[in-house]
């Protein structure tokens, strides 16, 4: 149980990351519902579930955030990423990459010739 | 790396916990307003908006509470917020604050105090360099181990010839004359060996100690100063270095000064001098055994190798020279020989005192209890809410905790002003004259009991109040059966616990009082009322002829005969004074002068091994009858037993029963040294030779004149040994150390201006010690165990005062929750009368089983203090029935009130008020 909740953090921070990459400096909100745009609406979160991931993702040193106003006009925490951050989502992309063609090399059927 | 921040983020998180808290609740605020917005642009109503937005967040509490988690070091902070949650609750409810308080500050503080001594006496190192190759050593009886001295050729030999100790040092104690420009002052001293405080590690703070030269007769007149002394007599002067001082009437020089914290076995000693003998000195010869010895052990030495090796030098004497026979030598740790006589007391006591915190933890566990039952409905809700049981258990033990520690506070607190008090006591009583404070090792030691009496006392209520079925509690007016009683039995198992800890206790301080009221009732042979006593200690130097006391003249001690004759005449014309007298050691002072008898009227003993033991006295004037010692047959000394008088002595009854079988001995012939043919010829020859004695020497020969009734001269609970009195004016060895014991009318302290007036008519320059009444005399003689006795008594007045307060408690509780029941009972017509047996039928049975319990705990635990106990067996049973009465009757006195209570109850009120 716990190991797959790690690996769901693991991949919402990296969803938050790139997509901080991508849209540049965005609130909490923001960053949920381009995630939830981004997944093609198939992955239905929790916006909750996001907070504790950009909590960590700040201890960590790859976000960093500030008190800014929003296009309504409203107060909101906006959030961006920083230089650790940008290597860090290069880094973890390629990480990611690398295991979906190892598993794809196991899960779909070849011949060894 | 990576780790090191995200954990320093986590600290700043948590310290700054509540701004983080308050800005993220913005953050959410503001996450939900653009939801909610986007929403209702999308067509929603208002309230579609922010259900879908609430919807979608997953729970505002669950996230923030997420958030937190995360954002700092959650125990932390979950404890923090117990803590501070626990401190509301107490101050909520003071009253039980305050009790709890109270209770837990005596428990933990009496142990801290307790802590606290045995600390000082069995933990803490000795002050001396290398404390644990320190030893004590000495000669005892082989058979039974007692104690003894030792003579100095032996000490000598053995320095000489062992093989175990780097250092082998005698010392014993005198009182000196320090005369001079001031006042003269008779100053405790000890007489050492020169390698002294070299074998202690304690070398002097100023100036030097001594050479090993300076034990040489003639180079020995060097004196080391105590800093008392110095700061007293000599204005703490560092010029005192090199001062010429007279010491019973000698010139010697000060060579050192000790520092302050130096003190040795407990011995009060002001001044110290090397321990030297003129070439025909008496003392150094094995008729004279006086003094003790201390050792360190070479590195890689043990204890049993040293004993071993020092005995076959003890054994060696004995064969080789005839003399000692049955002796030995003992080895023991110095600090177990300082403390050998209060150990056992003070671990009973340790032990006692853990007693006490044990029924005050039941107390405050008992409070838990109530309190949870109080709070079930909060519980019920916390639980309900999604509370972890964990979680609520640990708030539990944050706030018993927290009580334990604020009460551990207090106790020590409390332990602090004690321990001055107690320090007053322990001059007299502990051998260690180091003070009993509270140091680290006691802080962290009352520390630990305090959290330890915390999570004990209250795991077993936490876990109860979380043990709860969510649905029953929530409901009004429904009290869960079951859980009620398991509380009840918890409760009352708790108070049967403190009835039994309370009676072991109350009947150990019972049997303590019992002990030390027969030791000041035993019949020790003399009265104490009206009778004053002070020492007198002639120098040497002024009142004996020291050449004709080496050659054992009779004639030696014709100075000091004269002194006191002439004082006591003096003092016996002062008005109000009924009789004087003198003894060379007072009843309770010790078996100080043993010797050995022969008598005349059967068949004279081969060898030494066949003489008799006998304790010896020289008494002048008319002691008999100022300590109202009765003479059984015969007649007391007079003015006529003088030196040219045929020589007389005073036997007392345990010596006819012991070596005339109680037939009368008066007329019968016995004299006190043996005669030449029993010593061994080699020593005799030596004797001679060296003109120690004259070649047709004869001990002098006494006939008995009187039989005196046994005192006990060795101490109240000692038995008395046979003993020999001799007149002042005939005993061939004589002794300059005199204590003068008058009776008088009245106030005995009244008289002694009147006879130091009279003793400084006779000798101006003659100081007088020790001053002090008989009464106080006997009094300070049982001062070790009344301590103990009063220490246990306090004790055990706290347990039952804990238990009486517990068992109140718990009846009172009960009574409250029974409450509607009593009212329905009445209502259907019980009367007053059935009300409070109801009530008190629970009290039986806690209090019985508890004296039960508490009566076989007491049976097996009294055995510890046997040791203490003096003319009471551990399981005495008229102790044991006045206590259990006692307790008994505290007991029910405690149920009683809150059964009274019970029989108050408005039948009306009590079921209207669910």
């Amino acid at each position: 149980m716990a190991d797959r909740a790690d690996v769901w953090q693991g991949t919402l921070a990296l969803m938050v990351l790139k997509t901080l990459e991508t849209m540049g400096p965005l609130h909490g909100y923001g960053i949920a519902r381009r995630i939830e745009q981004t997944s093609g609406d198939v992955l239905a979160i929790n916006y909750g579930t996001l907070y504790p991931s950009l909590l960590k993702l700040e201890q960590e040193g790859y976000i960093e955030s500030e008190w800014g106003v929003s296009d309504n006009n409203r107060k909101a925490k906006f959030y961006r990423l920083t230089s650790a951050g940008r290597t860090q989502v290069h880094e973890e992309t390629r990480e990611w990459e690398r295991t979906t063609a190892i598993l794809e090399r196991f899960l779909s059927p070849r011949e060894q010739s | 790396m990576k780790r090191m921040r995200v954990w320093l983020r986590r600290l700043a998180g948590f310290v700054h916990g509540d701004r983080r808290d308050r800005e993220f609740a913005l953050e959410l605020d503001a996450h939900l307003q653009m939801h909610i917005d986007d929403n209702l642009r999308s067509g929603m109503t208002i309230e579609q908006a922010r259900r879908h937005a609430l919807l979608k967040l997953g729970g505002v509490e669950h996230t923030k509470e997420q958030v937190r988690d995360r954002r700092g070091v959650p125990w932390l902070d979950t404890a923090l917020k117990d803590g501070r949650f626990a401190l509301r609750l107490m101050a909520r409810s003071p009253g039980f604050t305050a009790v709890v308080l109270v209770t837990l500050a005596i428990g933990i503080g009496a142990n801290t105090v307790m802590f606290s001594v045995v600390n000082t006496l069995l933990l803490r190192p000795l002050p001396y360099g290398e404390p644990a190759r320190l030893l004590f050593i000495q000669t005892v009886a082989a058979k039974d181990r007692s104690p003894g001295m030792t003579a100095p050729p032996d000490f000598y030999t053995y320095r000489a010839q062992n093989r175990a100790l780097d250092h082998l040092d005698a010392f014993y104690t005198r009182p000196f004359n320090l005369t001079g420009t001031q006042e003269p002052e008779r100053v405790p001293t000890l007489i050492v060996s020169p390698g002294f405080f070299s074998a202690l590690g304690t070398p002097p703070l100023l100036g030097r100690g001594f050479a090993s030269d300076e034990e040489r007769w003639g180079s020995h007149r060097v004196a080391v100063l105590s800093d008392g002394l110095w700061k007293r007599r000599f204005g703490a002067d560092p010029a005192v270095i090199g001062q010429r001082i007279t010491i019973n009437g000698e010139p010697y020089v000060v060579i050192g000064v000790m520092p302050p914290a130096f003190s040795f076995f407990g011995i009060d000693a002001q001044m110290f001098v090397p321990m030297a003998f003129a070439p025909d000195d008496n003392l150094n010869s094995h008729s004279n055994y006086f003094l003790r010895m201390i050792g360190r052990l070479k590195p890689g030495v043990t204890r049993e190798q040293a004993a071993t090796d020092l005995n076959r030098l003890s054994d060696a004497i004995i064969a080789e020279q005839h003399v000692n026979s049955g002796t030995a030598i003992d080895v023991t740790p110095l600090r177990d020989a300082l403390v050998r006589d209060v150990r056992q007391a003070v671990l009973v006591l340790l032990g006692a005192v853990a007693f006490v915190l044990l029924i005050a933890c039941a107390n405050l566990a008992n409070l838990l209890l109530a309190r949870g039952a109080v709070r079930r409905r909060e519980v019920a809700v916390r639980l309900a809410i999604g509370a972890t049981r964990a979680r609520l258990v640990r708030q539990f033990l944050t706030e018993s905790v927290l009580l334990a520690v604020a009460g551990g506070a207090a106790g020590l607190g409390l332990a602090y002003v004690s321990v001055d008090a107690l320090n007053l006591l322990s001059q007299r009583v502990l051998p260690r004259s180091q003070d009993v404070h509270v140091d680290p090792v006691v802080l962290v030691f009352t520390l630990g009991v305090a959290a330890l009496t915390g999570i004990l006392c209250g795991l077993a209520p936490a876990l109860h109040s979380v043990a709860t079925e969510v649905t029953d509690d929530l409901k009004d007016g429904t009290r869960a059966a079951s859980d009620g009683k398991a509380r009840h039995r918890l409760r009352a198992a708790l108070v049967v616990a403190e009835v039994a800890l309370s009676l072991v206790l109350l009947v150990g301080a019972g049997l303590m009082v019992k002990s030390v009221y027969r030791l000041l009732h035993v019949n020790a042979g003399f009265e104490t009322d009206g009778v004053v006593t002070m020492q007198i200690n002639l120098p040497p130097e002024k009142y004996v002829d020291l050449e004709l006391d080496r050659r054992l003249s009779p004639l030696a001690y014709g100075r000091s005969v004269r002194f006191f004759r002439d004082v006591m005449e003096r003092v016996r014309s002062i008005p109000g004074v009924r009789a004087a007298g003198a003894i060379n050691g007072l009843p309770l002072m010790g078996e100080i002068w043993g010797k050995n008898i022969v008598f005349y009227d059967r068949p004279l003993p081969a060898d030494m091994k066949g003489l008799s033991p006998i304790q010896y006295r020289v008494v002048a004037g008319d002691y008999f009858r100022a300590l109202g010692i009765r003479i059984r047959s015969g007649r007391a000394f007079t003015d006529r037993d003088t030196r040219e008088a045929p020589k007389a002595v005073i036997v007392n009854r345990e010596l006819v029963r012991r070596y005339w079988n109680d037939q009368d001995p008066i007329g019968k012939i016995v004299s006190v040294n043996p005669p030449l043919q029993i010593l061994p010829k080699s020593v005799v020859d030596e004797a001679v030779k060296s003109g120690r004695i004259p070649a047709d020497y004869q001990p002098d020969k006494f006939t008995v004149v009187g039989v005196a009734d046994d005192v006990l001269y060795g101490g109240l609970s000692r038995s008395a040994l046979p003993l020999v009195y001799a007149p002042y004016a005939q005993a061939s060895e004589g002794t300059t150390n005199m204590f003068l014991t008058v009776l008088t009318d009245g106030e005995p302290l009244a008289v002694v201006g009147a006879i130091r007036e009279q003793i400084r008519q006779v000798d101006r320059d003659q100081p007088v010690a020790s001053i002090q009444t008989m009464e106080a005399r006997v009094s300070a003689s049982v001062s070790q165990p009344r301590v103990q006795m009063n220490v246990l008594g306090a004790f055990a007045a706290l347990a039952i005062l804990l238990a009486a307060i517990g068992i109140y408690g718990v009846m009172s509780y009960s009574v409250t929750q029974r409450t509607r029941e009593i009212g329905i009972r009445m209502a259907l017509g019980a009367g007053r009368r059935e009300v409070m047996s109801l009530v008190l039928r629970q009290g039986f049975t806690m209090i019985t089983l508890g004296v039960a319990l508490g009566l076989v705990g007491a049976v097996l635990m009294t055995r510890v203090l046997r040791t203490l106990l003096f003319g009471v067996s551990t399981t005495d049973p008229a102790v044991f029935v006045a206590i259990v009465a006692l307790l008994s009757a505290t007991a029910w006195f405690a149920s009683y009130v809150p059964a009274r209570r019970a029989t108050r109850v408005d039948p009306l009120v009590a079921l209207r008020d669910e």
